[in-house]
């Protein structure tokens, strides 16, 4: 009995959370899609429709540049800075690390936004590629270092001691051995950086103006915002579209190294 | 090939100090166990050797060098580490040759030599595989491999055994003694296992609180413990230790527990300045006592209170009023529980101890 | 411990820190602290003041304490955390964590991937898919609320407080369920079993047994939600903050006053004051997880 209960209470919990994402399957592949939830006749001609909108091409575009340039910079030297952090000591070093936890939490998009957009605009970077992944980078640094960290914490440092001993110079041991071993880590908060940026919407719609430096995420606001509901098919295509990348790499991450939940601070 | 030397070396961590004036001569080719406790320093001697702690204080010698400012890659030297650090990303051949790799040994060389060492070791079927599809021994030779692959002056061997199961152990250790009489190198042996230290070593040096307290070949360290401290560590069961009064019998050395008189043997120096009456500790191997049946004659009385029969010996707790002794006998006696016995203790091969733990011979 | 390091040595481990050090010191540090003297100024985004801001000290402030606007916005910021983070997400994501505790198979993969899910895409598609889902006329709520002969709602102008409630509800509850399923995952499973041979409830099991023991993650849990939640920026795109600024969170009220009204000064000293509230939630936590590790 209570076994039932609690299957019946799961089967209508999931159906609550599965109802509101119902339309993102269904609306893409409408010929005529509204707000409702109806498939008359299946139609890829949404999908096409957005590969053939130059803006939203350029938002995609976009959207990957400037995640995967954020990416490259921030897994860089998130691992630089972690492995420091885990395998030197020195004297502050638990002060640094506290300070950038307090950070990663108190300074989101929200609270900085206004200093955020006056610092850019000082320094000319308002409206820029460059300026947005700047700030991409200082934002996601802390929480991304401290997963690493923890990677690296788990790395015995026999393996490194043990290349030293064999020889190796501290060069070679950072080469041939520390960097090896850092590897999974680097691709999970890699993965992390890459679908936080790819999902952003604040950020962009501060700093940029310019339509043709937009990403995908802004180029999805604006749609509704000024064409309105003709369009409604376009949208939920791109939607889709945009969507997938986001799912695909949570479901590799988690398939390889299990759901671990890395918020912002963590416990 | 060459002799260690390590003169007055100390060694602290944020004032805790882990180890402490440590002066010890390793022979060239001589298999050399440091024997402890955990906490009592041997590690932490081991990677000042190995040039992965730098002393705070001393010296440290290979050969006639003087490595004590120097990185690990100046000293030549190979190390075993617990859990055997093999690379996870590279195979096992890869493994083996790294020490030859970064050494700059063309491709051709570094192929020929992984694979003799590795038939030499018997795993040159594996060396294709990941170290972690490998078993744990299979393992712990792999970093053997990796560590006499370049030929190094000196051994280092950080607990090898120790995440090996029991049966396994005792023949890798057999093994790694017999590999280092062949190629002869100084190696330098970290455990807390007294009977691996026994059986492997030609010298041990017994640690404690960061202090070595007593270096010497394996029996004479069993034989003559320079404190309690030592004489407790080495064995299983350990030597018992049982509280007496220095009580000389008409000239005769002599000490009387519980009301028995146990007559040492003459001329042992150092029991001169003792006056009768004196607190001592007296210590006797389990091997050592003679187990005799009744209440009545020569010996400490004391009745059977556990046996456990193991195979070629028998263990036996005998209950007296001086404490709890354990007895190893060879014969097969018919005992139980409660039973009354009598224990004599070979007198040549009993030891004295003050009663702060000092030996007193 | 060590500071003779063979691994890495002071210098290098010095100039791997520093790329990262002067990222988050510049692009991070710096505007937070910034924040706090753009407050004390009249900068705007054009006009003269754009060029010459002058310091006008805690006027902004003053100004934003007798703004009705502010409070309205701070009232209905207390209500979104409250309702979405605290009853919301919490309630609902420890609910599901004991229900799917200790179960396996498809049925749990296929409830915990779709609250994942919610959690996961992009928040500009959660919002359109909440824009259409709760659609007066042909939204999917409103059609389940006409098969069991409800009339049609026009949530967002009867319910707005509630609408985004139930939108950040089911947007965050993920979270939750993790941490509070992972948190179950430590209590042994000996404690219940023992609780249940000696014949306690389910209810009386999971109060004195799961809930004393999951005591610490449920405050761990409590300060981060009400951190996140009270950083959030996606009711904005549902609603604007409307109707009638029904909706205005203190982050859409920030907006709005810096960037459509371009009042920087004024904008910077809220962002100052929302600062300070996650600068206050922020150190009770980390003073809770220092506690819980000596």
């Amino acid at each position: 009995m209570r076994r039932v209960l609690s299957l019946i209470a799961l089967v209508a919990l999931a159906a609550a959370f599965a109802l509101p994402i119902l339309w993102l399957v269904t609306a893409p592949f409408n010929a005529k899609p509204t707000l409702g939830l109806s498939l008359p006749k299946p139609t890829l001609q949404n999908l096409y429709g957005v590969f053939k909108n130059p803006s939203a091409v350029t938002g995609l575009k976009n959207s990957l540049m400037q995640s995967t340039a954020t990416m490259l910079i921030a897994t860089a030297t998130a691992t630089m800075a972690a492995y420091a952090f885990s395998r030197a000591a020195f004297r502050g070093r638990d002060t640094i690390l506290y300070v950038l936890i307090l950070l990663s939490s108190v300074v989101s998009g929200v609270s900085a936004m206004v200093p955020l957009y006056v610092l850019m605009q000082r320094l000319g970077l308002l409206d820029s590629h460059a300026g947005l992944i700047l700030v991409y980078v200082g934002g996601l640094l802390p929480t991304n270092m401290f997963i690493m960290k923890d990677f690296v914490d788990s790395i015995p440092r026999a393996y490194e001691e043990a290349a030293l001993v064999d020889g190796s110079s501290p060069g070679q041991v950072l080469l041939n051995i520390a960097f090896p071993l850092c590897r999974p880590g680097m691709a999970v908060i890699a993965v992390l950086i890459f679908v936080s940026t790819w999902s952003n919407f604040l950020v962009p719609f501060i700093l940029l103006r310019s339509p043709s430096k937009a990403p995908a995420s802004v180029a999805i606001y604006s749609f509704f915002n000024e064409v309105g509901i003709p369009i409604l098919g376009l949208i939920a295509a791109y939607s889709l579209i945009y969507t997938i990348p986001v799912v695909a790499l949570y479901i590799i991450v988690n398939r390889k190294f299990g759901f671990r939940f890395y918020g912002g601070i963590k416990s | 090939m060459a002799e260690v030397r390590l003169v007055s070396v100390s060694k602290s961590f944020d004032k805790v100090d882990a180890v402490t004036d440590v002066t010890i001569t390793i022979a060239d080719g001589e298999f050399f166990t440091l024997l402890g406790p955990s906490g009592c320093g041997k590690t932490t001697t081991l990677r000042m050797i190995a040039g992965l702690e730098r002393p705070t204080s001393g010296r440290i010698f290979i050969g006639d060098r003087d490595v004590t400012e120097l990185p690990p890659k100046a000293r030549n030297i190979a190390m075993v580490f617990q859990n055997y650090a093999l690379y996870p990303h590279m195979t096992v051949a890869e493994n083996i040759g790294y020490p030859l790799r970064i050494r700059n040994k063309s491709r051709k060389d570094i192929e020929a030599r992984t694979l003799e060492v590795a038939r030499n070791l018997a795993i040159s079927d594996l060396i294709h595989r990941r170290p972690a599809e490998i078993s744990g021994g299979q393992q712990q030779r792999a970093a053997l491999a990796r560590a006499i692959i370049h030929e190094p002056n000196v051994f280092l061997f950080d607990e090898p055994l120790s995440n090996l199961d029991a049966k396994l152990r005792t023949d890798a250790r057999t093994f790694l003694k017999h590999l280092q009489q062949t190629l002869g190198i100084t190696t330098v042996y970290v455990t807390h296992d007294q009977s691996e230290a026994m059986a492997m070593s030609d010298r041990i040096a017994v640690m404690e609180k960061g202090r070595v307290v007593q270096v010497g070949p394996p029996l004479e360290v069993y034989r003559h413990p320079t404190n309690t401290f030592v004489a407790e560590f080495l064995g299983n069961p350990p030597m018992n230790l049982l509280r007496s009064t220095y009580a000389p019998v008409s000239g005769r050395p002599a000490v009387e527990i519980d009301g028995s008189c146990v007559v040492l043997s003459d001329g042992q120096a150092g029991l001169d300045r003792l006056s009768p009456g004196t607190e001592v500790v007296l210590g006797i191997r389990p091997e050592d006592i003679g187990l005799f049946v009744g209440a009545e004659g020569e010996g400490i009385a004391g009745e059977v209170f556990v046996v456990e029969p193991l195979g070629y010996e028998t263990l036996v707790s005998v209950k007296t009023r001086a404490g709890t002794v354990k007895v190893k006998t060879f014969e097969d006696m018919d005992l139980t529980p409660g039973l009354a016995v009598r224990l004599v203790p070979n007198t040549k091969r009993v030891r004295l101890f003050e009663s702060s733990g000092a030996r007193l011979y | 411990m060590r500071c003779d390091n063979p691994i890495i040595s002071r210098k290098v481990a010095t100039t791997f820190m520093l790329p990262a050090l002067v990222f988050v010191g510049v692009f991070l540090a710096f505007p937070a602290i910034w924040a706090i003297y753009i407050g004390l100024t009249n900068l705007t985004l054009t006009g003269r003041a754009a060029i010459e801001p002058k310091v006008v000290g805690f006027a902004n402030f003053a100004a934003i304490l007798r703004d009705p606007f502010f409070r309205n916005s701070l009232w209905i910021t207390v209500r979104f955390v409250f309702g979405s983070a605290i009853v919301g997400q919490m309630v609902l994501g420890l609910t599901l964590a004991l229900l799917l505790h200790n179960r396996k198979g498809v049925l749990k993969d296929i409830v915990s991937g779709v609250v994942i899910l919610a959690w996961i895409i992009p928040e500009v598609v959660v919002a359109y898919l909440w824009v259409a889902f709760l659609d007066y006329d042909f939204g999917l709520l409103n059609s389940l609320r006409a098969a069991v002969g409800l009339r049609h709602l026009n949530w967002f102008f009867e319910h707005p407080v509630f609408s985004i409630i139930l939108f950040n509800t089911w947007r965050g509850t993920a979270f939750s369920m993790l941490l509070l399923g992972a948190a179950l995952q430590t209590i042994p499973p000996s404690y219940i079993e023992t609780a249940e041979v000696i014949g306690a409830s389910p209810w009386r099991k999971f109060r004195d047994i799961i809930l004393p023991l999951i005591r610490p993650h449920l405050v761990t849990c409590a300060i981060l939600v009400t951190i996140w939640t009270f950083n959030v920026f996606s009711p904005f795109l549902l609603t604007g903050g409307g109707p009638a600024f029904k909706t205005e969170l203190l982050s859409i009220y920030t907006y709005r006053n810096a960037f459509k009204y371009f009042k920087l000064g004024y904008g910077s000293a809220i962002s100052t004051l929302i600062l300070l509230i996650n600068l206050t939630l922020a150190t009770v936590y980390m003073r809770l997880a220092r506690a819980r590790r000596a």
